[in-house]
């Protein structure tokens, strides 16, 4: 005779375990509205300063 | 007392960002992380907490590193961006109404990725300059705790000599978790030095007794009476920095007793 199975019940996650998504971590966590332009932040490159601008193959 | 006199104001800082927050001076405190034995007898530590200015992030942002590719993220944007060159939200039109019109278009970058890896430049939207002879030595705040996430390269600039963005590079440690930079939160300590005290020839012109047979006569006495007469007096905690205390309100920092 086949043992009866328990039946596991899905719950909404307690307090306990709640989490505000505020951290995240690891390559899959990688936030989903990744962009490549903003208007607000573009930049010319046409000033660049300090000696880690420089090319490597410039620097003495 | 006229070779201590000192210029007045030893340096200057631009805000060139209108909305980024001023330097402040740096806390004797740590802005109360220190222990409080520490605040109260180590005059070391609140001498050197206390040296120089606090400088803080233009804006609240978040970078994250993969091990190759920096995205980044800002208060009131709307999504993540991947950094290669940033201005200031908003930044490049404000620069060029203020500036000369021979000198529009030309807005420094708020965060450049570096070709090394992980290493960003961050601008914190300051210039700064400094009276002749006098440098500034960019540095992370002296005694507050540091984040783990990330470290900031020391450097010294000549200011009295160059004139531009108030910048220091960030090298970021963790990967694949957001780091976090607050308008809150110091980010750099900025310390006025004066150009002869990193001179080659004094960071050259060390020297070293090698035992402590070869003491002289004098360093014991100063050893007795910095060391083992405030031990043998144990009511008197704190007399090295009640001594230094006593001096600095003298008004000479360097000679007055």
């Amino acid at each position: 005779m086949p043992r009866k199975q328990k039946q596991h019940v899905a719950r909404k996650s307690t307090r306990k375990i709640a989490d505000a998504r505020r951290v995240r971590f690891g390559g899959g966590a990688k936030p989903r509205v990744l962009r490549s332009q903003d208007a607000m932040t573009r930049d010319s490159r046409a000033i660049r300063f300090g000696g880690g601008c420089c090319p490597a193959s410039l620097k003495k | 007392m006229s070779d201590t006199s000192q210029p007045n104001p030893v340096v200057t800082f631009y805000r060139a960002i209108p909305e980024c927050r001023a330097p402040i001076r740096a806390d004797i405190s740590g802005l109360g992380t220190l222990p409080s034995r520490g605040f109260q007898y180590c005059e070391a530590l609140r001498s050197a907490s206390s040296f120089g200015w606090y400088v803080f992030p233009p804006i609240d942002f978040t970078l994250q590193w993969d091990g190759s590719q920096v995205i980044w993220t800002y208060r009131g944007a709307r999504a993540w961006y991947p950094l290669t060159s940033a201005q200031f939200p908003g930044y490049s039109k404000v620069f060029d109404r203020a500036a000369p019109e021979r000198l529009r278009g030309f807005a420094p970058p708020f965060l450049t990725a570096l070709p090394e890896p992980g290493v960003v430049q961050l601008w914190t939207g300051l210039m700064v300059e400094s009276a002749e002879n006098w440098s500034v030595l960019v540095r992370p705040p002296a005694n507050l705790p540091r984040s783990l996430a990330f470290d900031s390269y020391e450097g010294i600039v000549e200011t009295d000599r160059w004139f531009g963005p108030l910048f220091t590079n960030l090298r970021l440690v963790k990967t694949d978790v957001p780091i976090h930079f607050s308008t809150e939160t110091p980010l750099l300590q900025v310390q006025p030095l004066h150009r002869s005290t990193y001179a080659e020839e004094v960071s050259n012109g060390f020297r070293l007794v090698g035992a402590p047979a070869d003491f002289p006569r004098d360093a014991w006495k100063r050893y007795e009476e910095h060391i083992v007469k405030p031990n043998l007096e144990p009511a008197r905690a704190g007399a090295y920095a009640a001594t230094v205390r006593r001096r600095r309100r003298s008004g000479c920092p360097v000679h007055a007793e």
